[in-house]
């Protein structure tokens, strides 16, 4: 059953379960879909995160009881066991060394890995997309394994550089732009995130599935990333 | 032929950027709505212009701002109070002015309010992203005016002065009435901490910028479900853990963590960015279908601008 609040005047938040999970994922990517299927023409926005989908609507168009009453419609069609996978997955590459970012040493010494080993856990589970926010494009990626799970840093960087890749708790990232930021920056992906020129920037959609490996310095260079504006990573 | 006309700024002020009424459908890919933080003296200012209302305006924070026209043009200026000069005369704001080739325009520091609106006849032609010209700092769209930037319009026929009739100027006060919808942890919150919530004086905090106002006042506990983050719109007021709610302006993150008690209805949102730090607010709660009304009555004095010729 899903739970249908009020958020804003035009705007209404469907919660579709209490904790996230890769099924609730897979169920919000078919709802959204769903969604912009049969309620195109009334919908301003549709944002996915985690376990709710929030839906800006246009109230010249519909009420939100008319709303409600066709998103309750379109759950209760929801087949048990979704068949397609709906996803995307995106193989990216990333410079793991610990001489650029500082990070990944200290995260390693912590928990008692080598930094290979360390590499190795961040690249060896595929992760997907729960969440785009904070900054266009920024993917919350989860579940990191319980041995890759850092606080955020006590006083955040004032630059973290585009590509950085990053984790934090119980989810990694990839910075798609430099900003400051508090994450534990492991390595850095040499892809771009998102693209202005184009109408959807982000390389990356909620559901999708993201799989890191590593790339050497050459590799790095040789798929475009910038590596002369590594030097705001000093502490 | 028309070439472009520019007006080139001699002193930017604290903040000023370019903004029209923001960008929509883009929040699924974490960028925010922008806009003019007060769209109704935004509209204003284009009125007075003879532009469409939600047309590209120069949003000048604080004052303190100058520039020079290399041609003939009208222009408006509306939004906080404070002293408008052409060529060092005084002149009115919320008129349309006439200003000549060569003509400076100087705009004081704010007395009142904290954002002013400068639109000129025939809109600036400025760069557009994602279907508006919001200038958005934090995802590098736009960038805010430094001295000798140039911005430009093309030069159009004078039109007859207008002005906004003056009991629709904005009216300034040290303490304000900001009205929210309920919505989403607000049952959650206990009911001590809502009277709480309702009862008390917040004033703005110094920490209040496009993205967010920060109130200061008797801390709001939580003692309800963590929020796993979420979507966040417009007016989002959120308690974060030390109890001092934040909320969202134009400029918002799109999503967010926090417990949220409610949303500020669109009029009250033009109201608040207009208040200076220190301000005082108190916040009272309106039901769905006052907050539609009340919404319905601000959209309508937004199409219905009262302004009338200026004679003699």
């Amino acid at each position: 059953m899903i739970k249908i609040e009020t958020c804003s005047l035009n705007g209404l938040c469907l919660s579709l379960a209490d904790e996230p999970s890769a099924k609730v994922l897979d169920d919000i990517t078919w709802f959204v879909a769903e969604m912009r299927h049969h309620l195109g023409e009334h919908i301003v926005d549709i944002v996915p995160a985690y376990v709710t989908v929030t839906l800006y609507f246009n109230p010249h168009s519909i009420s939100r009881f008319e709303l409600a009453k066709k998103l309750r419609l379109i759950f209760a069609n929801k087949p048990d066991q979704l068949t397609q996978k709906a996803f995307t997955t995106h193989h990216m590459p990333v410079w793991y060394d610990p001489e650029i970012c500082p990070d990944l040493a200290s995260c390693a010494l912590s928990s008692g890995m080598s930094v290979d080993q360390l590499v190795q856990l961040h690249c060896q589970s595929p992760y997907r997309v729960y969440a785009i926010g904070f900054m266009p494009g920024f993917a919350y990626l989860g579940d990191l394994p319980k041995p890759l799970q850092f606080s955020r840093k006590a006083t955040p960087r004032l630059n973290v550089p585009k590509g950085a890749v990053a984790i934090a708790e119980r989810q990694t990232a990839i910075y798609p732009a430099q900003t400051p930021g508090g994450w534990q920056v492991l390595g850095l992906c040499p892809t771009p995130l998102i693209d202005m020129n184009k109408p959807d920037i982000c390389l990356l959609e909620v559901g999708d599935e993201v799989i890191f490996h590593p790339i050497n310095e050459q590799e790095f260079q040789k798929l475009g990333g910038e590596v002369n504006k590594l030097g705001v990573l000093d502490e | 032929m028309s070439l472009m006309s520019k007006l080139e700024v001699i002193k930017s002020g604290v903040l000023t950027t370019v903004q029209d009424f923001g960008r929509f459908g883009y929040m699924q890919q974490g960028m925010t709505e922008g806009g003019a933080m007060d769209m109704y003296s935004a509209a204003c200012a284009n009125i007075l212009c003879d532009n469409p209302k939600d047309c590209a305006v120069l949003e000048v924070t604080l004052g303190g701002f100058e520039a020079r026209v290399d041609q003939d043009c009208d222009i408006a200026v509306t939004g906080a109070h404070l002293t408008v000069q052409i060529n060092q005369q005084y002149v009115e704001s919320w008129r349309t002015l006439r200003l000549h080739a060569g003509d400076v325009l100087r705009l004081g520091y704010a007395q009142q309010g904290v954002r002013a609106y400068i639109a000129v006849r025939g809109g600036w032609q400025v760069d557009c992203f994602f279907g508006s010209a919001s200038c958005v700092l934090r995802e590098g769209l736009g960038r805010a005016l430094v001295s000798s930037d140039s911005v430009l319009f093309s030069p159009e026929l004078a039109i007859h002065p207008r002005r906004i009739c003056v009991s629709q100027r904005l009216k300034f006060s040290n303490k304000s009435v900001i009205r929210i919808l309920p919505v989403q942890q607000y049952w959650q919150f206990s009911d001590a901490a809502r009277r709480a919530f309702f009862a008390s004086y917040f004033s703005i905090s110094q920490q209040s910028d496009r993205m967010g106002y920060r109130l200061q006042g008797d801390a709001i506990s939580y003692t309800g479900k963590p929020v796993i983050s979420q979507a966040l719109a417009l007016g989002t007021v959120q308690i974060p853990p030390d109890g001092q709610p934040i909320i969202m302006m134009r400029d918002h993150q799109t999503m967010g963590g926090y417990p949220k008690i409610g949303c500020v209805l669109a009029a009250d949102i033009d109201r608040l960015a207009q208040l200076q730090a220190g301000s005082q607010i108190i916040i009272r709660p309106v039901s769905y279908g006052q907050a539609s009304q009340l919404d319905k009555v601000y959209n309508s004095r937004l199409e219905n601008i009262e302004w009338q010729y200026v004679y003699g």
